[in-house]
């Protein structure tokens, strides 16, 4: 089962740089890397540079932001259930998102698309919230008050996004729900550029963290008794996990199901150092939504599947497999 | 080593401790004894730097415990509480190597002396053959020895690339044969009784069990209410009035033939 770790850095890596390649309409690849001929006059090159290679940039990084994320708030919170979705971060991005797209805001922002802004401060909201309510009382936060506060606020949220919708015409409500089904279709780079600097911040952060969320699993005062800085590790984590969850959520919308398996997935594979698991859930988290978004573009070709259908749909029993392949070692 | 001069902790309004003073010795073993309540989790998370007292100081080797890092705190002692559940799964070779965090830097990964400290800890509690072995699958008392081998891997240091020398190591457990049958017991009190004399590690116990105080401790500290209730060898200090003041309950104490230790039979609550 010792599979080395390049291994999977090596797949994730080929599988998006290949993934352009791969789509409903055919490319001539010899006219996309063709310069003579026009951009504008250039079907092939403006499919492969414009709507694929932008994609797949974009679904690389959802999913490698949504598995670490998950990894680094299960270690968080201590609890293997928790995901990027469990603290309110999604909800409230949601519900930035929906209102943008119900009530027809619009800003017109050379850098950065409305609905995204829009969900982005939504998470941020979300994410002020659950920070105030988890307050440190004594030298750390509360994982419980974490826990609770963001399923609470999920509930709100959800029923606040519901009752948008309700209120909202056909029109309207039909690309809402649209857009809580994730979509990676980011047409160009900007969303990728605006949400990059915010992306970077939180896997620098989570460079940082491994050794000292390894401990963390032991307990608050276990690691406390090792020297970790509890809560300066938590609040760390916290921020990281939950910018990462924004920028992600703004890009492709709420695509559940990564967070949650990629990371137990890959401690199946290589155990539960964090130093190992944190990169390894970047790389398969990458991949996996890279090719589920493959999926969803070609499956029912021309007619587009949302990714989070795709996720979900094929990664469920995908997971149940390895699981039961695990026990039964 | 450990100096407790006149400290007092609370937690919002509620007074735990009032006023302690008291003094632990290089290579003591101290029991600490008292009721449900009586404030011994406090004191030992005041001895390890977890909490900070409201009045008075502690001092580590003659340093101020406030002016430690808690890096430079984990260097010097180690705690082990009754019980410790994984989120996810370990081994326990890595588990006994995260003792090493206060040593490592952020981004440094063990080294060949951690892994060498780190298997004469295991060895120092009987569990090498475990190495490999999931922590989840332990026994309690296999689970216990695993996190007193971390602890030990925390405390120790290399000199000369050759033997571990532990001899400024403090070891604080709380209560932590609580959860075991008398087996595991046992073997809790062997391995915590050859660290003492073959590694010098200085012992602060907590427990409520008065048969393992007298077997293994040379120090008695008796609290109740938050405040010292007695304090000094466990031969002068484990007697029938001590133990009537402390928990309300007449007993005997007596010397047990074959191993010399005191021995104490509860009778009735008074």
């Amino acid at each position: 089962m010792k599979t080395p770790r390049v291994v999977f850095h090596l797949a994730a890596f080929a599988i998006c740089v290949l993934a352009p390649f791969v789509g409903s309409t055919s490319i001539n690849l010899y006219s996309a890397f063709n310069f003579e001929i026009p951009f504008s006059d250039n079907i092939d090159a403006q499919i492969l540079f414009i709507a694929r290679i932008p994609r797949v940039i974009a679904g690389a990084l959802v999913g490698a932001a949504l598995a670490t994320s998950g990894v680094v708030l299960q270690a968080l919170l201590r609890n293997p259930l928790a995901t990027p979705f469990t603290l309110g971060v999604s909800a409230g991005g949601s519900l930035g998102a929906i209102l943008v797209i119900v009530l027809g805001f619009s800003v017109s922002s050379p850098f950065v698309p409305t609905v995204a802004l829009a969900s982005f401060i939504g998470s941020l909201t979300a994410v002020s919230i659950v920070y105030y309510l988890a307050r440190f009382r004594g030298n750390r936060l509360s994982t419980n008050v974490l826990l609770l506060a963001g399923v609470t606020l999920n509930s709100l949220f959800s029923a606040t996004i519901m009752f948008v919708q309700y209120m909202a015409d056909y029109t309207q409500s039909f690309y809402s729900i649209r857009w809580l089904m994730g979509n990676l279709d980011v047409s160009g780079y900007t969303p990728i550029i605006s949400a990059l600097p915010l992306l970077l911040v939180a896997f620098a952060v989570f460079c940082y963290l491994p050794r000292a969320l390894n401990v963390l699993t032991l307990g608050a005062d276990s690691a406390s008794a090792r020297g970790v800085n509890v809560l300066a590790t938590q609040r760390l984590a916290f921020f990281s996990a939950s910018l990462a969850t924004g920028a992600a959520v703004a890009i492709g919308g709420p695509i559940g199901f990564i967070g949650i398996i990629i990371p137990h997935a890959v401690r199946i594979f290589v155990g539960a150092d964090h130093r190992v698991v944190l990169p390894i859930s970047a790389s398969l988290g990458a991949a996996f939504l890279v090719i589920c978004d493959i999926g969803a573009r070609t499956i029912l070709s021309p007619v587009e599947l949302p990714v989070g259908v795709i996720t979900a749909m094929f990664g469920g029993p995908f997971f149940l497999w390895i699981l039961v392949r695990n026990q039964q070692n | 080593m450990l100096n407790c001069e006149n400290i007092s902790f609370c937690y919002e309004s509620k007074t735990v401790l009032r006023e302690i003073s008291l003094r632990i010795r290089r290579g003591e073993r101290t029991a600490v004894l008292g009721p449900n309540g009586s404030g011994k989790t406090t004191l030992l998370g005041l001895f390890g730097g977890l909490l900070k007292p409201k009045n008075g100081r502690i001092t580590l080797s003659g340093i101020d415990l406030a002016d430690m890092s808690p890096t430079q705190i984990a260097r010097r002692l180690a705690i082990v509480p009754q019980e410790t559940r994984l989120t996810f799964d370990y081994s326990v070779l890595q588990m006994t190597l995260m003792g090493r965090y206060p040593h490592l830097k952020r981004f440094e990964h063990e080294g060949l002396d951690d892994y060498k400290i780190a298997r004469e800890a295991l060895a120092a509690t009987g569990i090498s053959q475990l190495e490999d072995r999931s922590y989840k699958t332990l026994s309690g008392g296999e689970k216990q020895r695993v996190v007193i081998a971390s602890a030990l891997t925390q405390l120790w240091q290399l000199k000369d690339s050759q033997k571990p020398s532990p001899n400024e190591g403090l070891l604080l457990l709380d209560e932590p044969t609580a959860s075991l049958d008398i087996g595991y017991q046992l073997d809790i009190i062997k391995a915590l009784l050859i660290l003492n004399e073959n590694h010098k590690t200085t012992l602060v116990i907590s427990t409520h069990d008065l048969g393992l105080a007298a077997r293994l401790s040379d120090e008695i500290i008796m609290i109740r209410h938050g405040r010292l209730l007695a304090t000094g060898p466990t031969e002068n200090t484990l007697t029938r009035e001590t133990i009537r003041d402390l928990y309300d309950i007449e007993a005997e104490v007596h010397r047990n033939q074959e191993t010399g230790h005191l021995m104490v039979v509860p009778l009735a609550r008074k």
